[in-house]
């Protein structure tokens, strides 16, 4: 073994010595030792050829080295004119010629002008580096050419080398080629297909401009870029909707609505009935990420999750990560969904709305500076109170519901290679019931963007952005107890990127990111000096999140592919800020309150950190089917305290600070992945476990009031203690998705089936703290099966039905169990945490759409939706509540009453009316 | 979740709506018990109540309800000493159990449990108690305060009020090994009212001249009265921690000022016989020739808090603080998370069988402060009684209490 060894490291050390020298004896012979004229002879008699030069042209530069074993003349004279001004031309076979470099490229751009005209060719490169290297890389853009915005997904194909990519999320496309003509088609979905003759002369630019196409799109798949993305492309558990499919989604009261669309798919739930909240595998709402370009959202919806926060008309591309997440994102533990806005149409004015029964809509694009600065303008409102007006009760007709939101976005190209981008969203949720009970909700967020891409393969971006959700509530219903009660959280971020786009098989992306978050606990103020509310001003909590990441994404042959990030958070929970101390050894509590110390502004309080790693491992059998592997490691340091799975306005923000840890999830998934008839059946199973740490939920009884910790902390109360309510768990979610999609024909769709489960345990050896028994028990958004059907039949080029049948386990919930009395009053008690489950859940809607016309030249389009909602009248559980009640005649001298709320609960119809003009 | 804050969903659908939950019906077929028991250190008679539960239903009808006693059953009381003590249910009142003074006293250091038997053979044991040692009540702070209030007791419906009265709070030595103490307080409060009458005799001013001195006539006519403040349903706990550790300040309650107030649930007057005069009235009367020349009524209030503080153990303390959130519910949005009220019982005979209540071993430390504030003008003074005068937990009688004369 060890003469073995030893011969191996002779043999080694021998190969690397004699390559070296050799060449090393090269070098000294040819290159350092030769003036200008030697080089050339010496070409002329290694190739036994004729180089003809001007040698005033040839005395004024320094030819370069060569190649140790030049192939070829053509290398060999690529490499000797490589930094000089010099280029060549063979003239016959046995011939060349050096010529000055600016005079041939002059020549050449008349020659080509000539040449397209004649032949609709497209030249890709310099003619004066023709041949120059072996390979060519050409950077190309897709764009649409209405819009001028770009089209990512959109295929380029090289038949004759069988050769074909997707363009990414910038509609940008990287091909490396020898330089040759070639025959290049360009399709996408939606889009009449571009073909032409390319002559790739060298590196260099490539711009396609695609315009939509007149007739049915005949791949009408709602959620694909490409037919055989979900084969080949790197990233797994990624839902993606584009431009194009945004069309059509299935509309829910008269709105196309981006995020609740997701809950259609395996693994992402709604958290209510049509809410838009979303439980992705397992996890809360509040450990989705929810990014308008690159500005968090906190609150995505409007009137209390019935519609999307974000409307339709503002929104390119829709992305969806709900298992592995790139190393770029962080910030939460579950799932990061990227909403990416329009840019504007840099050509002309169009615009484009709806009018429904409760709100309408309208989007205005243009150019600013044609084909220099677009802008974009969108706005929704609602306008119930005519109806409310009109229902026979006294205290619906004296409610109010209305919200709005307006979006304004300007582009601007301030320089080459220079993109500007400002964005501004605001939105306001409002209601009062009976006037006795006021609520608003009020969404700001704002966004400046730098791009610049310095080279073909080097792009940088420069992200600054803000965000902000405000809560105001007044409770009139008792003077006596009336109060006013505000809180808010903001957030400040600043994130730089860098894309090295090294081939199209090889890409780096790295990056640093600040936020400064500001959660404000807000203040409680009595309404009437009668009022038995508390007057109190908490204080406001401040942290400081950074990250560096950098990512690989790798393509290594034509079987594996890997995307590989690293991720370095940072968490500083800065004063100031009063931290309540508690006696050493027992669970926090009221009664176990010590003290409190004050931190100073800036004052550091709890440091977190931690390394994030992910990546993702495609191996592709063939071109049909593909197996992927994941992992991703994320931390999270805001999180939202709720009391119940359906979004509420008692959910409070929270940071990461001296009591509440960070979460923690290591998800790990398993993919396979097969089409069939020519990416006509998609189908694919994933399996996935996920754990969590540091989740938090509420003790049993936890007063969440004011009030009540203002009672039991004393007046003396400055911030919400909300460590006194809550304790640690740990999580686990798992389950298996399966998924058999129709991307082509008349009859298209999806049928999913998600097995899974989300439990939580605590850990504790305190019985305050202790939730069944420290044994594993469902979260609030258990839901183990759950099976969604979408179906649509095209009849037509313009008209088209559509079926929607959704059925999920029911909710877990704690329901309570027995009356019993003691201590001189009656008490409920309930049965343990979450063991029970709402009924089951499930729903058919059906839809008819009569698209708008086809014809391109029309200016006025409309389209039509008829749908009926929950068709079979159904009164699926929306909640359940429990009420003590005072007995009356009313109410059958009731006692206690435990409620179910549905929302929907006959069919419901809509009829909506779209434009675009 | 509130239902107000769906009412904006209900509003644009239109087609929304709540109805009675009926689907569910809790496994609560047999009739499953309430356990209200408890040994402290304090001589006994030791009091076991046993009640029954009703299985939750939206039906359940209780304004003419009143829970059905478990009689008949054989319930004990085991110590780790070897003690097996039967109780006796009393013949006044079905369901409720008592030992016998002379048959168990607890002890601070031995566990107890207790054990049941029903009629229909079902058996229960709570788990082992441990008396620990009692803790200490060092001080009592009264603090003048003016709260909003409801009076439930108004004729014509319940009304907020403003009221002056007394915030209290005490500080507890942890002087045991248990985590936690159940703090029991009920506070009486005296009232004093004294009409003070001075009266002297019209002398003739020549008479005075020569060295005759008028006489006075000195009466004060003394009303009072106490109220016994209502009880907490649950009462106040504390986390003591190490051994030893000092908690301060926890809060006992507010206690308004006028004896008369919703926080009375009773009221008891006393008037002071006359009892003595300065001079010989009789004389002076007789010469018909007195003025009252003064006339001051003097108004004072004492109250006495009563504080019991139990030494229980975190099971206890749960079971206690849940309790409490809960009876705090008030359907409204900030409701508290509900939650199973299970104690310490368990049914041996059937693991899967439900039984509430709590069986509560804890030594008891009681003790009484004076409490003296005429008013909300006037800083309180608390005054540490060296002596407990037991009273009696509920009501009162009419006979002004022995204490009273301490002060």
């Amino acid at each position: 073994m060890n003469r073995l060894l030893k011969n191996s490291v002779f043999l080694f050390s021998f190969w690397v010595t004699g390559s070296f020298s050799y060449a090393q004896l090269i070098n000294d012979n040819i290159l350092l030792n030769f003036n200008n004229e030697q080089k050339i002879q010496w070409l002329e008699e290694r190739f036994s050829v004729r180089i003809f030069y001007d040698t005033a042209s040839l005395g004024k530069e320094i030819l370069s080295s060569l190649p140790s074993a030049p192939a070829s003349v053509d290398t060999a004279l690529h490499s000797l004119l490589e930094n000089t001004e010099l280029t060549f031309r063979k003239l016959q076979d046995a011939s060349y010629v050096l010529l000055p470099a600016e005079a041939v490229r002059n020549l050449t751009e008349k020659s080509d002008v000539l040449l397209d005209k004649q032949d609709n060719s497209v030249v890709v490169g310099d003619i004066s580096s023709y041949r120059r290297n072996k390979a060519a890389v050409i950077s190309g853009l897709i764009l649409d050419g209405k819009t001028e915005t770009p089209l990512p997904g959109a295929i380029i194909a090289i038949k004759s080398l069988e050769l074909g990519i997707a363009s990414d999320i910038k509609g940008m496309f990287s091909l490396s080629l020898k330089p040759g003509n070639y025959t290049v088609q360009v399709s996408c979905i939606g889009y009449e297909d571009f073909k032409a003759l390319v002559k790739v002369l060298s590196s260099g630019d490539l711009t396609v401009e695609l315009f939509e196409k007149s007739i049915r799109l005949e791949e009408v798949s709602v959620f694909a870029r490409r037919a055989d993305r979900n084969i080949t492309s790197d990233l797994m558990s990624l839902v993606e909707i584009d431009k194009k499919s945004i069309k059509q989604l299935p509309l829910i009261t008269g709105e196309k609505d981006l995020i609740r669309s997701f809950s259609m798919l395996p693994g992402i739930k709604s958290t209510g009935e049509f809410g838009t909240g979303i439980s992705v595998r397992g996890g809360g709402n509040d450990q989705n990420l929810f990014l308008i370009d690159k500005t968090p959202l906190y609150n995505t919806s409007h009137v209390f999750g019935l519609i999307s926060a974000i409307s339709p008309d503002i929104a390119s591309n829709v992305s969806l990560y709900k298992g592995f997440i790139p190393a770029e994102y962080g910030e939460r533990a579950s799932s990061v969904v990227e909403i990416q806005l329009k840019r504007g149409n840099e050509k002309k004015i169009t615009a484009n709305g709806g009018i429904g029964l409760f709100s309408s809509r309208l989007a205005i694009e243009g150019p600013v500076i044609s084909d220099k600065m677009s802008f974009l303008v969108a706005g929704r409102s609602s306008y119930s109170d005519w109806l409310l007006n009109r229902i026979p009760d006294v205290q619906l007709a004296n409610s109010k519901a209305n919200f709005y939101d307006i979006y304004a976005g300007i582009n601007s190209k301030i320089a080459n290679r220079h993109r500007l981008f400002f964005m501004f969203y605001n939105s306001y949720d409002f209601f009062n019931y009976d006037n006795d009970l006021h609520y608003a909700n009020k969404n700001t967020a704002g966004e400046l963007k730098w791009s610049f891409s310095r080279s073909k393969t080097l792009d940088y971006t420069l992200d600054i952005s803000y965000s902000e959700n405000g809560i105001v509530k007044k409770d009139l219903e008792y003077l006596s107890k009336s109060y006013r009660l505000e809180n808010s959280v903001n957030s400040l971020s600043v994130k730089a990127d860098v894309i090295y786009n090294h081939n199209q098989h090889h890409a780096i992306k790295f990056g640093a990111q600040a936020i400064r978050y500001v959660v404000d606990q807000g203040r409680q103020v009595p309404l009437d000096t009668s009022s038995t509310a508390i007057n109190v001003n908490l204080e406001t909590n401040q942290g400081i999140e950074t990250a560096l990441y950098v990512t690989d994404n790798i393509t290594i042959n034509p079987y594996i592919s890997l995307n590989a990030g690293l991720r370095y958070s940072m968490f500083f929970n800065l004063g100031p800020y009063t931290v309540n101390q508690y006696q050493s050894g027992l669970p926090r509590s009221e009664v176990t309150l010590l003290g409190s110390t004050a931190y100073q502004n800036f004052e550091l309080i709890r440091l977190y950190h931690g390394v994030e790693p992910r990546f993702s491992l495609r191996y592709q059998f063939n071109s049909s089917a593909s197996a992927k592997v994941s992992y991703s490691r994320n931390m999270q340091y805001l999180s939202l305290v709720s009391a119940s799975a359906v979004q509420s306005p008692d959910d409070v923000w929270q940071l990461a600070n001296t009591y509440i840890k960070p979460i923690v999830s290591n998800a790990v998934a398993f993919g396979f992945y097969k089409n069939l008839r020519h990416n006509t059946f998609e189908t694919s199973l994933e399996l996935y476990y996920r754990s969590l740490n540091n989740l938090t939920d509420y003790k049993n009884g936890a007063r969440l009031s004011i009030d009540a910790y203002a009672v039991n902390f004393q007046s003396a109360m400055v911030n919400m203690p909300f460590e006194s309510q809550l304790i640690t768990a740990t999580g686990r979610n798992y389950g298996a998705e399966i998924m058999i999609k129709r991307n082509q024909g008349d009859l298209e769709g999806w049928i999913a089936y998600t097995w899974s489960r989300s439990l939580k345990r605590t850990q504790s050896d305190f019985a305050e703290e202790i939730i069944r028994d420290n044994q594993w028990y469902p979260s609030n958004y258990d839901k183990p099966h759950d099976i969604n059907t979408m179906l649509t039949y095209h009849y037509n080029r313009r008209l088209r039905f559509s079926a929607n049948f959704t059925y999920s386990t029911g909710r877990a919930v704690t329901l309570p169990e027995a009356i019993y009395y003691t201590e001189n009053a009656w008490h409920v008690t309930y049965r343990p945490r979450n063991s029970e489950k709402l009924p089951d859940y499930h729903r058919l809607d059906l839809s008819v759409s009569f698209d708008e016309s086809l014809r391109i030249k029309k200016k006025w389009k409309g389209s039509w939706t008829f749908s009926v909602l929950n068709v079979y009248g159904r009164k699926n559980a929306y909640s359940v509540f429990f009420k003590s009640e005072n007995p009356t005649k009313e109410n059958n001298y009731r006692s206690f009453g435990l409620y179910k709320l549905y929302i929907i609960g006959k069919p419901l119809p809509t009829l909506t009316y779209n434009f675009i003009f | 979740m509130h239902r107000k804050f769906l009412i904006p969903v209900i509003l644009v659908c239109l087609f929304s709506c709540r109805e009675l939950y009926n689907d569910f019906q809790p496994e609560l077929n047999e009739e499953y018990l309430v356990v209200e028991g408890m040994i402290s250190d304090d001589p006994g008679p030791y009091i076991v109540k046993i009640t029954k539960a009703l299985p939750y239903s939206n039906e359940v009808k209780l304004y003419d309800y009143r829970s059905e006693p478990e009689t008949q059953a054989i319930v004990r009381i085991l110590s780790d000493k070897g003690e097996d003590v039967i109780l006796h249910e009393t013949s006044e009142q079905s369901g409720t159990y008592i030992t016998r003074p002379e048959d168990l006293t607890g002890e601070v250091g031995h566990a107890y449990r207790l054990h049941i038997e029903t009629q229909k053979g079902d058996v229960y044991e709570s788990l082992p108690s441990i008396l620990m040692e009692k803790p200490d009540i060092p001080d009592l702070y009264a603090v003048a305060a003016e709260k909003t209030v409801l009076n439930e007791s108004l004729p014509y419906g319940p009304e907020f009020a403003k009221k002056s009265g007394l915030e209290i709070s005490c500080d507890v030595m942890g002087n045991s090994m248990a985590n936690y103490v159940k703090i029991d307080n009920r506070t009486i409060q005296m009232s004093l009212l004294c009409y003070d009458s001075t009266f002297m005799e019209l002398a003739d001013e020549d008479l005075v001249n020569q060295g005759y001195r008028p006489l006075y006539y000195h009466k004060v006519d003394t009303f009072y009265c106490w109220s016994v403040g209502k009880p907490d349903p649950v009462p106040n706990m504390a986390g003591t921690g190490d051994q030893g550790s000092l908690v301060s300040g926890i809060p006992l309650g507010f206690i308004p000022q006028n004896p008369s107030s919703d926080n009375a649930i009773d009221t008891f007057f006393y008037t002071v016989d006359e009892k003595y005069l300065v001079q010989d009235i009789n004389r002076f009367m007789d010469r018909g020739i007195i003025q009252e020349i003064i006339f001051r009524v003097f108004y004072s209030s004492y109250y006495l808090t009563d504080i019991q503080a139990y030494a229980i153990s975190d099971t206890i303390y749960e079971y206690y603080r849940n309790l409490k959130n809960q009876a705090a519910a008030s359907n409204k949005i900030f409701d508290p998370i509900p939650s199973d009220l299970k104690g310490n019982i368990r049914c041996l005979s059937d693991p899967g069988k439900s039984i509430y209540g709590i069986f509560t071993a804890a030594s008891v430390m009681k003790k009484q402060f004076l409490i003296v504030w005429p008013g909300i003008y006037y800083t309180p003074r608390v005054i540490k009684s060296d002596v407990y005068y037991p009273f009696q937990s509920s009501g009162c009688t009419t006979e002004y209490p022995v204490f009273w004369r301490k002060y």
